[in-house]
């Protein structure tokens, strides 16, 4: 080995003086500090840019509501969101939302969709914390509006109105809420923001999405607890009477004939069999010369509302392939409608010789929400091409940024590597 | 001490180690300035300055090494360059040396200079280079190995001298 170092000693000999510009160590000091103000800047610019491309991304929400008019409508066939889709956000007049596992993945299991009333935009919304739609989900009659998680938000101008409870129903106007909390019940006045009635229903709960309806004209509320019902005068502030139900079931939010002049309840006829019956609105009493058709193939049936022809407008739960007959518990029930075993939901009209579907969800879609006004009215269209505005979705966009920020990198780095011999060697 | 006596007492002898691990008086030059610019930045916050310029050497020559390995290491040119010969003894015996050198990775060639003519010990080594001390002894057998095998004249010389 000693050749070796007599090697590297007799080399080494060789090497050339070391020698440094003069004011080299302040010159290095000053090329540091502006080479990390460069990167700061760097930064700095990459944020804003961030910053801008997200407000002024194309596709943004609210960039292209309509204002609810002609042509919209809801469509027949859901789209089901793939992961891209955008936030919901300001989306618009919306026609459905709907849920399921072809909505929701592991890392979001709050996730569910919306389709707007015209231009068939898809959206998602991302909640933490899952609300079924039609349940504790509720779109609002025209479709402008979304209540959950104790708040009820503008679709249209994204304003966020807070409900000091579980929003359990709109009011047929979409004026009014009617909440539950710890102490009991509640009617919320949207406009004035302001709880107008309090209503006690001691320990009972409010099923979501069948227990509570509101009578049009705002002035009566029919609300169901422990298997009794109880229609509640709002001004006189007392309730009006309370009857048993006898096994059957306040039928949702548009129980209400558009007169006020009867209620539906939903009886349960036979193996997923639901029967529409009405009751007088001044006592509560069966209306036996007003029944509707049977809707067979049926877990669960919530009424939307009613056409002046009679016919009613429902959407109910499709049951799944094996689910057994079960009982419904609406007194004890958390979860009705997955007690219930439903497999998907589907919109049907109710007639005296018939039921006739007219949606239903896709695979894998088992609860679903629409907006009533479209559905009384009739106003359902064909599906078109649908846009799931994935400019609008966080993952794309953060990942477009990162790619963006990667190329302009590597092209940097190709930059000096290639630049960098020249300026050393013309040096 | 300041930067300046820093600068003073040790830049020979950071340029002679960068020479034996560039084999090229100017990157030699450049890779010393690179380190010094390096340690100037960090020249108030450093205990030992020697060991960051020397560990920093190191790292920095190979590091170097990467980014160049897809250049051309030679211009070609029609004309002979006139260029007196580099001071020093024993000319022959250097230019064998640093073509042996020029065919070793740069981090044997690193640990040939620590071990060999820096005289660190293989624990040393293996500090100075961030590595175990069995990367040293590992590195150092097959650069030996490299050296009897793509430089045989090389090692015939030495032998002879030694």
């Amino acid at each position: 080995m000693n050749g070796i170092r007599a090697g590297l000693r007799v080399l080494a000999e060789q090497a050339p003086r070391g020698t440094l510009p003069d004011g080299f160590y302040e010159a290095a000091r000053a090329r540091h500090r502006g080479r990390r103000a460069a990167a700061l800047a760097a930064v700095a610019v990459l944020l804003v840019m961030a910053g801008a491309g997200w407000v002024a991304r194309p596709g943004r929400d609210g960039a292209a509501v309509p204002s609810q008019g002609s042509g919209q409508g809801i469509a027949t066939r859901l789209p089901v969101p793939p992961w891209y889709t955008g936030g919901a956000g300001k989306i618009g007049v919306t026609a459905a939302i709907y849920a399921g596992p072809a909505t929701t993945n592991d890392w979001q299991e709050g996730r569910f969709a919306a389709l707007s009333a015209d231009g068939d935009r898809c959206r998602v919304f991302t909640d933490a914390i899952y609300a079924s739609p039609g349940f504790e989900a509720l779109l609002s009659p025209d479709g402008t509006r979304i209540a959950r998680d104790g708040a009820v938000t503008s679709l249209v101008t994204g304003r966020r109105t807070t409900v000091p409870g579980e929003v359990r129903a709109f009011s047929p106007d979409g004026t009014l809420v009617v909440f539950q909390d710890s102490t009991g019940a509640g009617v919320f006045d949207l406009a004035r923001r302001t709880v107008t009635a309090r209503v006690d229903t001691g320990d009972g709960w409010l099923v979501p999405g069948f227990a509570v309806a509101v009578a049009p004209g705002n002035d009566r509320v029919a609300f169901m607890v422990d298997g009794r019902l109880t229609v509640y005068d709002l001004r006189a502030a007392r309730p009006a009477y309370t009857v048993p139900l006898d096994g059957a079931a306040l039928a949702g939010a548009g129980a209400w004939l558009p007169d006020g002049s009867a209620f539906a309840t939903a009886v349960r006829t036979g193996a997923d069999t639901w029967t529409v019956v009405l009751r007088r609105a001044t006592d509560g009493a069966v209306l036996d010369d007003h029944r509707l058709a049977p809707v067979p193939d049926a877990r669960y049936l919530r009424l939307l509302g009613w056409r002046a022809d009679g016919t009613a407008v429902a959407v109910v739960g499709v049951p799944g392939a094996r689910t057994e007959p079960v009982e419904a518990s609406w007194r004890e029930a958390w979860f009705p409608y997955r007690d219930l075993g439903s497999a998907g939901a589907k919109v049907v009209e109710i007639g005296p010789g018939g039921s006739r579907e007219v949606l239903r969800t896709p695979a894998e879609v088992h609860e679903l929400d629409v907006a009533a006004d479209f559905a009384v009215a009739g106003a359902f269209r064909p599906p078109g091409d649908p846009g799931f505005g994935a400019t609008s979705n966080p993952v794309v966009f953060l990942g477009s940024m990162c790619g963006f920020v990667a190329a302009a990198m590597l092209a940097a780095a190709v930059r000096r590597r290639t630049a960098r011999p020249d300026r050393r060697r013309g040096a | 001490m300041t930067f300046e006596d820093f600068v003073r007492g040790e830049i020979d002898a950071l340029t002679r180690t960068a020479y034996l691990l560039t084999g090229d008086r100017q990157d030699a030059e450049d890779l010393v300035q690179t380190v010094l610019a390096r340690l100037a930045v960090r020249w108030l916050r450093l205990d030992n300055p020697g060991a960051y310029a020397r560990r920093a050497l190191y790292t920095q020559s190979v590091s170097w090494w990467r980014r160049r390995r897809s250049r051309a290491a030679e211009t070609l040119t029609g004309d002979v360059p006139e260029r007196a010969a580099p001071p020093g003894g024993e000319p022959e015996l250097a230019v064998m040396m640093r073509r042996a050198l020029a065919r070793l990775t740069p981090k044997q060639r690193a640990v040939l200079v620590l071990r060999f003519y820096e005289d660190c010990t293989e624990v040393e080594t293996a500090a100075r280079l961030g590595v175990r001390v069995g990367t040293v002894k590992s590195q150092t057998r097959h650069a030996l190995e490299r050296l009897r095998m793509l430089a045989p004249e090389l090692t015939a010389e030495l032998e002879v001298r030694s």
